[in-house]
């Protein structure tokens, strides 16, 4: 059996071409190359758009996912050139919470895109564990997921970009950081074919703003299509399925255009307070809705005022100009603590570390925001906050989504490990644990950090 | 403990990869047994000022609690830095808390695994202990049977 690497089509008659594309079909001893740098390693996905490889850079040596676009969405006429000119803007965009793009060029007969790879968990997948257990994301979390997903398509939008398929499969939450990181910008509009009458829309129907259900003129669709999108994902995120999901799609598109949503709190009552948030992302007309995502942050942070709430200090604490690495422990048990410091000295000997124990969640969230630790070794069981609750704010604070975070517990068999997937969380240690075992762990996460910071522009590497 | 701030080393040579190859038996055993002393130290004291208000009110709620998860934190602490036989005493503190209704007989249980900690605790400093749970008091602590 044989697989085209550009369409994904199999076949096992012995023919050398792929019937679809005509490309040649590969060598199966070969690994593939593509743009003579990007070596594909395994697939990710193939479907309509064409393939997703997960292939490392060997000029690089990262990771990257590569998108191998279907021949029939680079063969109308004028396509290499409009694909460039999005593939520039896509790459021009900046943002934590945007899967950057490398590159873009032509590969046999169409194209490929490099884009970062992320690796983690979708938020559907996310949203579904939660309910598998009968439970929703906390809501703290889930608006900070928002937040970040309203800042990446802020960014988008910035760029002229409109997404055009915001949806939680689309989203990922980075493993270790809790990253909330969009995926698939933009990209659903370079498979419409003016020809192909089935494609007239794009978008996941689910998800779709009426605007973007009528298809009809494209100038209607801009950044409040992407915030009925995002309102449609919120909905979800809270209650554990979008506001119209029908057995058909013409059933849900007709919903999407003239049923008035309904209410979150009429499935959750104790989310009440986000109800006109949620309303106004999902009305109808596109006028009626926030006009941009920065207003749609501004509504977050409105109803989130009477939270605890730890702001960013003006005056963040800066690294040492050695290696240096930011640490901090969060353990009620003064012991623990001192153990836990015994090992990150054990553990990381050839750097300076700047080490902070806190006694409580809030002692380490005011820290935090001073000190932005790159490493966070943080206890389960504690009073007041508990390290779930203290984890959602930290992930909330600037730049909280760039600690690595172990999680030590002596009640590990009755964690639920399932809730910190959804905070990025994926290293865990059961008291009692051996310091050896400890240290070794901890500078397997730091290693971990150093090259996220790396990725975040910081100053120090190992 | 509040928050402290510390800057530590760098302080060994090597390359970190290779740490745990480097981290000799001797260092483990020193951090250890500094860990330990600091613990048989601290957890006593605080466990008798925790059980005090117990003591005085067994049916103030948030006294027990806190007894209950002063005993959880020493489950996981006190195996973690050696001393095994307290992380078992933390664990029946822990459960004859948490248990409810907390009964006469219960908080006359959790005062005898505080004694009886108090007694470990200074075996433990004389560098004795390992074999609590051939203790018929503790068997008896954990069973509740006679």
């Amino acid at each position: 059996m044989k697989a085209c690497a550009t369409c994904g089509i199999s076949s096992d008659d012995g023919a050398t071409r792929c019937a679809l594309c005509h490309e040649d079909f590969p060598d199966p001893s070969e690994p593939l190359l593509v743009d003579g740098r990007y070596q594909v390693e395994a697939t990710l996905g193939r479907g309509q758009q064409g393939m997703v490889y997960l292939a490392r850079d060997l000029n690089l040596g990262r990771l990257v996912a590569l998108k191998v676009l279907h021949p029939s969405h680079a063969s109308t006429p004028g396509a290499a050139e409009r694909l460039k000119l999005e593939a520039k803007a896509l790459a021009s965009v900046r943002s934590d919470h945007v899967a950057q793009v490398y590159s873009f060029g032509p590969h046999a007969s169409t194209f490929f895109l490099a884009m970062e790879y992320v690796e983690g968990r979708n938020l559907d997948a996310l949203v579904a564990e939660h309910a598998a257990h009968k439970e929703y994301i906390p809501t703290h979390r889930g608006l900070t997921i928002l937040r970040q997903m309203a800042h990446g398509l802020a960014s988008l939008h910035a760029a002229g970009i409109v997404h055009r398929d915001v949806k939680p499969s689309n989203v990922m939450i980075e493993q270790g950081t809790g990253r909330t990181v969009l995926l698939d910008l933009g990209l659903a509009r370079w498979f419409v074919q003016p020809t192909d009458s089935r494609l007239s829309f794009v978008g996941t129907p689910a998800y779709m703003a009426p605007e973007q259900i009528l298809g009809e003129d494209p100038a209607q669709i801009a950044g409040h299509t992407d915030v009925y999108s995002l309102g449609c994902t919120a909905f979800e995120l809270f209650t554990g399925s979008p506001p119209f999901s029908y057995a058909t799609i013409p059933e849900t598109l007709a919903h999407q255009m003239w049923e008035a949503p309904p209410k979150l709190s009429s499935r959750r009552p104790e989310l009440a307070f986000l109800d006109p948030v949620v309303e106004r992302a999902l009305t109808k007309d596109p006028l009626g809705r926030y006009q941009s995502c920065s207003e749609v942050i501004d509504a977050i942070d409105e109803v989130c005022a009477g939270w605890p709430r730890i702001e960013a200090s003006g005056e963040v604490e800066e690294a040492s100009d050695a290696p240096s690495l930011r640490l901090m422990v969060i353990d009620d048990d003064e012991v623990f603590a001192a153990f836990a410091a015994e090992a990150c000295g054990l553990a990381l000997p050839d750097i300076v570390l700047d080490l902070v124990c806190a006694s409580s969640g809030l002692e380490a969230l005011q820290s935090a925001a001073r000190t932005r630790p790159d490493v966070v070794v943080l206890d389960y069981d504690m009073p007041l906050l508990d390290g779930l609750e203290t984890l959602s704010y930290l992930r909330a604070m600037p730049g909280g989504y760039n600690a690595q975070v172990m999680l030590v517990s002596s009640n590990m068999k009755h964690l639920p490990k399932w809730r910190f997937a959804a905070m990025g969380v994926t290293d865990f240690l059961e008291k009692p644990v051996d310091l050896g075992e400890f240290a070794a762990a901890l500078n397997e996460v730091a290693a971990r950090a150093f090259a996220q910071r790396g990725r975040f522009g910081g100053a120090a590497t190992l | 403990m509040g928050v402290t701030q510390t800057r530590l080393g760098p302080a060994h040579p090597g390359g970190s990869r290779e740490f745990v190859e480097q981290l000799t038996v001797e260092r483990l055993a020193e951090a250890r047994e500094s860990l330990k002393q600091r613990f048989l130290v601290l957890a006593p004291r605080r466990l008798a000022a925790l059980h005090a208000p117990l003591l005085k009110a067994p049916a103030d709620a948030t006294a027990r609690r806190e007894v209950q998860r002063f005993g959880h934190q020493m489950r996981g602490t006190a195996a973690t830095v050696g001393l095994p036989d307290l992380g078992l005493l933390g664990g029946a503190i822990e459960q004859l808390t948490a248990t409810l209704p907390y009964t006469d007989e219960l908080h006359a249980r959790v005062t005898e695994a505080v004694e009886l900690t108090a007694e470990y605790v200074a075996l433990a400093r004389d560098g004795g202990g390992g074999a609590i749970g051939d203790d018929p008091r503790f068997q008896a602590l954990v069973s509740g049977r006679r």
